[in-house]
């Protein structure tokens, strides 16, 4: 396997590649992280460091593409990585649908502006228009229909698919997609 | 229009008392909605709520339809999804698993639709559990919310393991 294409430090709970140059090679690896001060990149062509979210930490780390160091420059295996970045069960839990939707080739961005946890490419952002919406949600949590309703509606306005991703027992992740029935 | 059949509606049941409409009551009959004098109560407030089933007592329209419900104890939510449904699948009868209707379409799985509404709390695992069993019979899952204001939202919720 390649060694990592880029070096980033830990800032509380996100990780910043510094160089430039790294950056725009992370971030062409698969539309990860957000590049300072760039709304909307247009492709890895940006000046700036880039700011990689935890869950891609993670998912990098492991994938040995990134190699992260704590705030002293001391070197963190992909397991500190988690165990630093991955605090909570909330994210643990958003982490592995993230894994799973990246295992299967997909590009996945934040989809807070959508009310989403995540917007899911197949191909990436400028390139396709994220068509499906992923909201992560624990097996066991109570929901009240009406909150289908409301996110079904916003997403089928903006031309996506409304998603619900759920982590079972076992670990696997299972989905439900809501698709509007004219009836 | 008359109404086509008067019925009564005691003790949780709806009994035909007489047919004015012999292709209608014969329609019915066909459809398992009209059997040895009885109606299916849910057929029975959609007929009424037409104006082709009036009751005994002179209630005719949406008062025979709430007569009708309220007596059988058939819950609300219930009886709009299944009128929404009836105006366009020839058939649809509640099913097994609960809150659920199954409706026929003239071609293609028939529809299991889950009838859900505002503030009766669902879990994700039983909402996949219920996608993945009316799946596995061979229906298309869909879901039903009907809000505080009556409104009701169809959507197919199929559970998957990948997304594409």
């Amino acid at each position: 396997m390649r060694g990592p294409v880029a070096r980033g430090r830990l800032y509380g709970r996100h990780v910043i590649v510094e160089s430039v140059e790294e950056a725009r090679s992370l971030y062409a690896l698969g539309f990860y992280g957000k590049p300072l001060g760039v709304d909307k990149p247009s492709g890895p062509n940006f000046d700036s460091p880039l700011l990689v979210s935890p869950l891609e930490a993670v998912y990098l780390a492991r994938k040995g593409h990134l190699e992260v160091v704590d705030e002293e420059g001391g070197i963190l295996s992909p397991e500190e990585v988690e165990e630093r970045l991955l605090s909570d069960e909330r994210l643990r839990m958003l982490y592995r649908v993230y894994e799973d939707l990246r295992e299967r080739g997909l590009v996945v961005r934040p989809g807070m502006k959508f009310g989403a946890d995540f917007a899911v490419y197949r191909y990436g952002p400028g390139i396709d228009h994220a068509p499906y919406l992923v909201v992560v949600r624990p097996l066991d949590e109570a929901m009240d229909p009406v909150e289908i309703v409301k996110t079904g509606r916003l997403s089928h306005s903006v031309r996506k698919t409304f998603t619900i991703a759920t982590v079972r027992r076992d670990g696997s992740v299972r989905y439900v997609m809501f698709k509007w029935a004219r009836i | 229009m008359p109404a086509a059949l008067e019925a009564r509606v005691d003790e949780g049941r709806v009994t035909l008392v007489a047919c004015h409409a012999e292709q209608f009551c014969r329609t019915l009959e066909e459809r398992g909605y009209l059997e040895g004098g009885r109606l299916y109560p849910l057929e029975a407030a959609f007929q009424a709520s037409r104006g082709r089933v009036a009751l005994a007592g002179g209630q005719t329209g949406w008062e025979a339809f709430l007569d009708i419900i309220r007596i059988t104890g058939v819950p609300l939510k219930l009886a709009i999804v299944y009128r929404l449904l009836r105006n366009r699948y020839p058939e649809v009868r509640e099913w097994t698993r609960p809150s659920t209707l199954l409706a026929r379409p003239r071609s293609g799985r028939p529809l299991e639709v889950l009838v859900l509404e505002e503030g009766e709390e669902i879990t994700i695992e039983g909402l996949l559990e219920w996608s993945e069993a009316a799946a596995k019979d061979g229906h298309e899952p869909v879901i039903a919310v009907v809000d505080r204001n009556g409104q009701t939202t169809f959507y197919e919720a199929r559970s998957v393991g990948a997304i594409v």
